[in-house]
């Protein structure tokens, strides 16, 4: 029982995280209608970022994102002004083409400068305990739970209640009439591209303590994030922080039941299954 | 307040509009009238800056309009409600509403307004927190002209407000429009249903093949031979 404790919670936690990575895309998704093939890529560039930052000024990665949040954003707005703003709406499978060629850029850039070896950087918090009866919980998993939560509660409200997130929920409906009511739609779509972006700065320094990264772990997460989104119904914010839960947790609790390798593939499997039987996503509502 | 000189546009190689010119003054209600593909939503489209014009040129209050961006025109007070009506289907009448009301222009009247829009259709007050996209469609026509009137427009542009309308809906939608028109709105309606815009306005202009063919007040308009030629291609 124990044992069961122990990997619900921790899976619950690290879902927070994924839950922060997934509304990074999803709310990409829902402005431009484009899903970004390079967020892990994106994500790990923030973790590498906190690590030159590190070796840099020997910042403490829960410090460093005040300095690598503004400069995803910018990395964000870049993205879609540039490259994918230019392809139009109309060719869709050029903007997956361009975010999966740039998903190779950005691993390959970051294997050149840092190197392929797994890194750890260092933070005050990241061998910290707390017993909580018989389970352990690492301090900087709760952490990042609980700014996950944070964050998502207020990106859920500020889309809902104020007129910034209606003008973004307006471009996600009806961009034509958005415009026809004076909404400056193109900065409106950079803007949350800028946010989408950004999060991930926030999402890596709270991977980071007691987490490696490699270049080549992009993809993995690009693979989280995308099938949270779609768990979740695509745009549904409380959908998807349920169902990065669902995968954290069924992850944690996989590889403690099913053996070796197999246990990977439980929360796929679960995603496949979810996705033939719902295919709304876990909550119909949008 | 408007005046349209010398206009063309087109979709790519197909030209549809070729040297359209006419003047809407300040309090008039001008029927824009012709059959389908006249190119009367380009017309509308250029002046809202969704079309860019080839050639030509329009002013709104002595500035060129030609080249702005649509929420800046939307922002000076010229202002459409798209035809299919184009409410935000996942949102409550009343976000509908609030952004309709959220230019710079108009933001700090808002809740003025909505009370104006209220008492002018008293549906959307009733239904003020049901979903948009579950309402009938005139409904969504009265959300759609409440959500173009929260903008404050001096010139309330309107593309086809009886398409897929019952004739009863239909009248009490230019029954509204009429309202606001006393009231003392300039009002350019692009319709296709003639008799009912000319029972409505106060002039009309009819297009035929992307130019103006006759202008003129309602009863000239009705029973003129370059009318029923446009709309019976006979």
């Amino acid at each position: 029982m124990d044992l069961f404790l122990q990997a619900l919670s921790q899976g619950i936690l690290v879902g927070g995280t994924y839950a922060l990575i997934a509304l990074g895309m999803a709310v990409i998704f829902s402005v431009s209608g484009m899903l970004n093939f390079a967020h892990g890529d994106f994500l790990l560039i923030g973790m590498y970022l906190a690590y030159a930052v590190f070796l840099s000024l020997n910042l403490d990665p829960y410090l460093s994102v005040l300095i690598t949040f503004p400069v995803m954003c910018l990395a964000g707005a870049g993205l879609y002004v540039f490259l994918l703003k230019r392809l139009g709406a109309s060719h869709l499978l050029m903007a997956v083409q361009l975010t999966l060629g740039l998903s190779f850029i950005a691993q390959n850039t970051l294997l050149l400068t840092f190197g392929g070896e797994p890194i750890r950087v260092p933070s005050v918090v990241e061998t910290d305990l707390l017993l909580v009866g018989n389970v352990i919980i690492r301090t900087p998993q709760l952490i990042a739970f609980f700014a996950a939560l944070l964050l998502s509660a207020a990106f859920y409200a500020t889309l809902n209640f104020t007129d910034a997130g209606r003008r973004v929920r307006a471009v996600q409906q009806q961009p034509r009439a958005a415009a026809l009511i004076g909404i400056n739609v193109p900065l409106v779509r950079t803007l949350t591209f800028a946010l989408g972006i950004g999060v991930l700065a926030i999402a890596a320094v709270l991977i980071i303590p007691g987490t490696s990264m490699a270049p080549a772990h992009g993809l993995r997460w690009t693979v989280i994030a995308l099938i949270t989104v779609v768990l979740g119904g695509m745009t549904n914010f409380v959908g998807i922080f349920i169902g990065a839960l669902l995968i954290g947790a069924s992850e944690s609790l996989a590889t403690l039941y099913v053996s070796g390798t197999l246990g990977m593939i439980v929360p796929y499997a679960l995603f496949i299954a979810l996705v033939l039987f719902r295919p709304e996503g876990i909550l119909k509502r949008t | 307040m408007l005046e349209i000189s010398g206009l063309h546009a087109g979709y790519g190689a197909v030209s549809v509009l070729h040297g359209v010119d006419f003047t809407l003054h300040q309090g008039a209600f001008l029927g824009l009238l012709g059959a389908n593909n006249a190119g009367k939503s380009t017309i509308i489209n250029c002046l809202s800056g969704v079309v860019r014009p080839t050639s030509g040129h329009i002013r709104f209050e002595g500035r060129e309009l030609t080249g702005l961006a649509p929420h800046k025109i939307t922002d000076m007070g010229l202002i459409q409600v798209p035809e299919g009506r184009l409410i935000f289907p996942q949102m409550s009448v009343l976000d509908n509403l609030k952004l309709g009301g959220g230019t710079k222009r108009a933001i700090a009247k808002r809740s003025d307004e909505m009370e104006r829009v209220f008492a002018l259709f008293p549906r959307l007050s009733e239904r003020h927190t049901q979903m948009a996209g579950t309402m009938s469609g005139g409904e969504q026509q009265m959300l759609a002209i409440g959500r173009g009137l929260m903008g404050q427009p001096k010139v309330l542009m309107l593309d086809e407000p009886s398409l897929g309308l019952s004739p009863l809906f239909s009248q009490i939608i230019f029954a509204a429009l009429k309202k606001l028109h006393e009231d003392g709105l300039t009002i350019l309606c692009v319709e296709q249903n003639l008799n009912l815009t000319l029972a409505y306005s106060t002039s009309g202009v009819v297009l035929e093949r992307g130019v103006i063919a006759v202008e003129g007040s309602g009863p000239e308009l009705r029973d003129h031979p370059i009318t029923r030629r446009a709309y019976l291609g006979l």
